[in-house]
Order: structure tokens, then sequence, then C-alpha cells
């Protein structure tokens, strides 16, 4: 009997310890592993077909020989290897816009490149065939129209829905110094990336405007609503 | 030979990776360092409340989300209205007369290494006469990098946060409808309500567009959240479902809003009003398909009231005509000359077929000499 006990206090004690050592082995798989993702930025550029960044996009308006009369321009912003994105990764939970304005503000013009040769973009004046009361001396207006342009949402996520494309707009200096692309209300998807191609352009060239090459900045800024 | 092609094989990877090692993605951008944990919107926003004569901190921070160590632009501009009345932000260029200036940054440049941010404080100075009611600005945040010319629109790229401060005093919260505008596309039709805020605070509005067939019943609907800004007209582009069958509909809006005193973000005590704009008859276009069955009915109804105008015509001189007896050298033509119809009605009454032909003695059905005097002569 003494033995059987031994035997039995023993067994109990080698599973007392087995059951312990399972204890301490399973604690070590309960280690908590935590990760923080929070939220990125609103942040707007272009990108081609591979989501890559182009480093210094440019739009080409369709060439025009020189002409004694006033005379129209037209391009596009955003093509498929030019695409105008917008990320919202949860940064702007009330929605959004993206505008797009004159880097040198309501005084700039198109350029050539010493900037010895001018004409304007903002100027209503004859629907900008001739200068008017603006600051400069300068005629031309340069018209976006987004309502033209394709919106993609480009995520499994998000929708375009409650995305909303700026109307036609021709620049006016101290009336639309600023042309509305999109804005996003606060029932669009609050994390979602999306991107335009063909916004419209048009512009209208004064006429004797000597032949050069020129070019003008815009900004796109997006903004949380 | 195994070896060489192996080793080939790794210089190509090596040389391939670099190129995608560089190509740079993402982009740059920043937010509220120290938002308000009882305000969502201060998440995305700063919105301060800054009685005049007074300053308030706060940081902004800049994130760089590239894979590139960048130098990044720090400044504050004014707010200016875009084009349809979306917010918008002044360009550095255009200089600072109101918010942009109250706004005094601790730095104008930073450098930021890829994927880290930096936090930028900054106190806002509200001046002593600045007006009661809402005023806007921006900070903005954007890559300072040298552009060489190029021909054509040459494109750059900010993040800006809107800075909204509240000056106390009276404030009146008010919008008010002005008008409603239908464009029929060819797959849609875009409706563009329009609202002027006539208060001096920005308003959050729930905007409804809804078209309706002239029954009431509702074809399609739309709501969005939109801000309209302190004194602006503001519309929007709502692009809606055409109706397939196309016809006559009523197009209209309303604008749903919290008319308390609450200022961005603050949920409490709302008091949600509901204005109703304007109210639109439209003729909208049928789809093609639509057009093509609609067509196809059009025209068998067309041919089924013919067929039932003959029918009822048969049926009712079934029961009104009478008994003839052809005689001897009568034909189909010289008996409807007598009772004044067309001979071709004469046949098809009596079922006679081509070639026309008539017995003597063969009855047929005829008009009577009643009609034969007073009617004139019945066609076809």
């Amino acid at each position: 009997m003494k033995k059987f006990t031994t035997v039995a206090v023993a067994s109990l004690v080698v599973l007392g310890a087995a059951l312990s050592m399972a204890t301490v082995s399973y604690a070590a798989n309960n280690t908590n592993v935590t990760q923080t993702i929070s939220s990125g930025t609103l942040v707007t550029d272009i990108r081609d077909a591979g989501r890559v960044t182009v480093a210094s996009p440019t739009f080409a308006l369709a060439g025009t020989t020189f002409s004694f009369n006033c005379q129209t321009t037209t391009g596009t912003i955003g093509s498929d290897s030019q695409r105008l994105y917008v990320d919202n990764p949860g940064a702007a939970n009330a929605g959004y816009t993206l505008t797009l304005a004159a880097t040198a503000g309501a005084t700039g013009l198109w350029n050539n490149a010493g900037s010895t040769q001018s004409f304007d973009f903002n100027d209503p004046t004859t629907a900008g065939c001739t200068d008017g009361a603006d600051a400069d001396a300068k005629g031309g207006q340069l018209t976006v129209n987004p309502a033209a342009s394709t919106l993609i949402a480009d995520c499994s996520s998000c929708t375009i829905t409650g995305i909303t494309k700026g109307a036609s707009s021709a620049f006016s200096q101290g009336v639309t110094d600023s042309a509305t692309l999109l804005t996003a209300a606060a029932g669009s998807d609050d994390v979602g990336r999306w991107y335009l191609t063909g916004i419209g352009l048009s512009q209208t060239i004064p006429g004797e405007q000597p032949n050069d090459s020129y070019t003008i900045n815009l900004t796109a800024t997006v903004t949380a609503s | 030979m195994r070896n060489v092609l192996a080793g080939l094989l790794a210089i190509g990877i090596v040389l391939a990776m670099p190129a995608a090692a560089f190509a740079e993605s993402g982009s740059i951008g920043g937010r509220p360092a120290q938002p308000d944990p009882s305000n969502s919107r201060t998440k995305s926003i700063f919105v301060k409340t800054i009685a005049p004569g007074t300053t308030v901190n706060d940081v902004v921070e800049v994130v760089n989300n590239t894979n590139v160590k960048k130098t990044i632009a720090v400044y504050a501009t004014d707010s200016v209205v875009s084009s349809g009345g979306a917010f918008a932000c002044a360009q550095m260029a255009d200089g600072s007369n109101n918010v942009g200036k109250w706004i005094t940054l601790s730095q104008s440049l930073v450098e930021v290494a890829a994927y880290e941010s930096a936090k930028i404080p900054f106190t806002i100075a509200a001046p002593a006469n600045a007006e009661p009611g809402e005023q806007n600005g921006c900070i903005n945040i954007q890559e300072q990098k040298n552009t060489e010319f190029q021909s054509g629109v040459a494109l750059s790229f900010r993040t800006a946060i809107r800075v909204a401060i509240l000056i106390p005093g009276d404030v009146k919260k008010e919008i008010t409808p002005q008008g409603l505008t239908i464009v029929e596309k060819s797959d849609k039709l875009v409706v563009s309500p329009s609202v002027k805020n006539t208060g001096n605070v920005s308003v959050d509005a729930d905007i409804t567009t809804v078209v309706r067939s002239l029954f009431g019943t509702v074809q399609s609907t739309q709501t969005s959240t939109f801000p309209v800004l302190r004194s602006e007209l503001t519309n929007w582009n709502f692009e809606m479902g055409k109706p397939f069958w196309g016809g006559l509909y009523n197009a209209s809006f309303n604008a749903t809003y919290d008319a308390s005193t609450n200022f961005i973000g603050d949920t409490t005590n709302k008091q949600p009003k509901t204005i109703d704009g304007q109210t639109r008859l439209i003729f909208v276009t049928p789809s093609l398909v639509a057009f093509l069955i609609e067509f196809i009915i059009f025209v068998g109804i067309i041919v089924g009231a013919y067929f039932l105008y003959r029918y009822l015509v048969h049926k009712k001189n079934v029961k009104t005509w009478v008994d003839y007896k052809v005689k001897p050298n009568d034909n189909l033509e010289t008996i409807a000359d007598k009772q004044a119809i067309a001979w071709k009605l004469l046949a098809r009454e009596n079922s006679i077929k081509a070639p026309y032909i008539l017995q003597s003695d063969q009855i047929i059905k005829v008009p009577g000499k009643a009609h034969a005097k007073k009617q004139p002569k019945i066609k076809e």
C-alpha cells in the first residue's frame, strides 16, 4: 500500500510538473504583439499607371501658328500615364476640395523661357482676346473644365459617391482666381484614393502673340473641409 | 556554362534593383499635431475660437510620405473662394491680408527624412479689430524644388490645412436657396443646386437632390454634406441617374443644417433646419433601348387602333346592311357606285377575294337605298 501511495504521489508530482511546464509554455504563446497604423495625410500629386509619382508633370496644349487674330488652343490635364491623384487615408473625415490656381497668383502670366514674351491667363475682356482693366497689359484667358474629366476610384473599398466634379470655369482676375476640380462631401469615403484624367483646358491667345514656347505654373491644392 | 548564366542573372537583378528602389512614391502632407479629442474635425483642420486682441498657440505636423528626404516649405495664406463657392487657399505670391497674416510659424522651411514627420509650432494672433464671425486661412505644405522651363502647363502640388477661426460676437447662421439648373447628358442628369450663405459663419449643409416622376415617384436621389462658406454663393454638380423611359420629371432640392450657434465640429444641442429649394420641370429624352421599345409600342397601338376601327365598322355593317341579289352584268364597281361606297369596302364586307367575280343571283350585303341617297361616297 505504501509502495502504491509512493507511486501515486510521484505520478501526481510528475503530472503537476508537466502541467506547470505546459502552463509556462502557453504563457509564452500569449505574448502580445501590437502595431499601430496611424492615418496618413491628405495628398495630391501626379502618378503614372503604376502609381509612381511623376516628378515634374507638364501638360502641353495643342500647338498653334502665329496669327493676327485671336485664337484658342486646347489640351487636357491628366492622362493614363499622368493621373491627377488624391489620397485620403482617413485624414479628412468631413470631405475635401481639390482646386487649381496659378502659382504666381492672380497676376501670373504665360511666359516664354526668358520671360520676355507673355500673355495672360485670367483676363475676361472679350473672352480673353484683348487686354482689359486688370493690373497687367496682356490679354488671354484660361478655362478649366473638370466636368469633362473622368473620375476613378482606385482602391478596393472606395467609391466616387459623394464626390462632385467642378463646373467649367474661366480664370478671371479677382473673380475666379481658383478653379474647383473636385469637392468631396462629408459622406464620401474617408479612406480612399481617386484620380482624374482628361480635365479640359482651353486658352485664348490674343492676336499677334509672338511665336515662342510658353509655360505657366499651376498649383493643385487639396484641402480638408 | 550554368555558373556563367547564374552570374549574369544575379548581375541583372542587382542592376534592376536601383531603378525600382529609387522610383519615388507617395507625397508630402500635413495635419494638426494636437487635435481636440472632443471635436473630430480638429483631426484634419484647425478650429479655433479667438477673442479679438488675443493669441493662441498650436502645432502643425508636416509629414514626408515619400521614400526620399524632402525640403518642405510651410507657409500661411488667406483663404479664397474657388469656383462654385468651394474652399481654397490663396497662393504665397498673393500675399496675406487676413488670417494668413495672423499666423506666425516658427519655421518656414523644414527638411524631413523619408517616412518621417516634423512638428512646427505656430501662433495665431487675432487683431483687436477682428470682425465677429468666422474667418478662414490656410497653412500650406509644399515641397520646395527648382523647376526648369517646360512648355505647357507645369503642375505643382501642395496640401493645405484649413484654419477656421471664430471671432466671438453676434453669430448669424443662415443659408438661402438660390437656384437649380439641370443639364441632360447622354447617360446622366447633372443637377446643380445653389445656396447662399447669408450669415457670418460657415454652415455644413446636407444637400438633397431628388428627381421625381409627375406622379411623385422618386426616380433618383442623392444627399451629401458640404460646407457653405460665409457670405458665399455655392453650387454643386450632382450627377444623377437618367430615367430610363424619359419623359417629364420634376427635379428639386432641399438643404438641412444646424441652425444653432455651434461652431465647426460641435455637435451638442443641434437645431436642424430644413429649407426647400426650387423645383424644375424637365423633359428627359429616353435611352435608345427605351426609345425603340416605346416606338414599337406606339406603332402597335396605331396598328391595333386601325384594326379595331375596321372591326367596329364591320360589326356595324353586319347589323345595318341589307341583302342584295346580284343581277346579270352587275359587278362590284357598279354596285358600289349605286350604293355610294368604295368597291373595296363592299368586297371586304362580303369576303369577296380577287379576282372579285360575282355570280348572278348571288346574295351580298349592301348599305341599302337610304344610305345610297343620303350619304356621300364612302371611301375604303
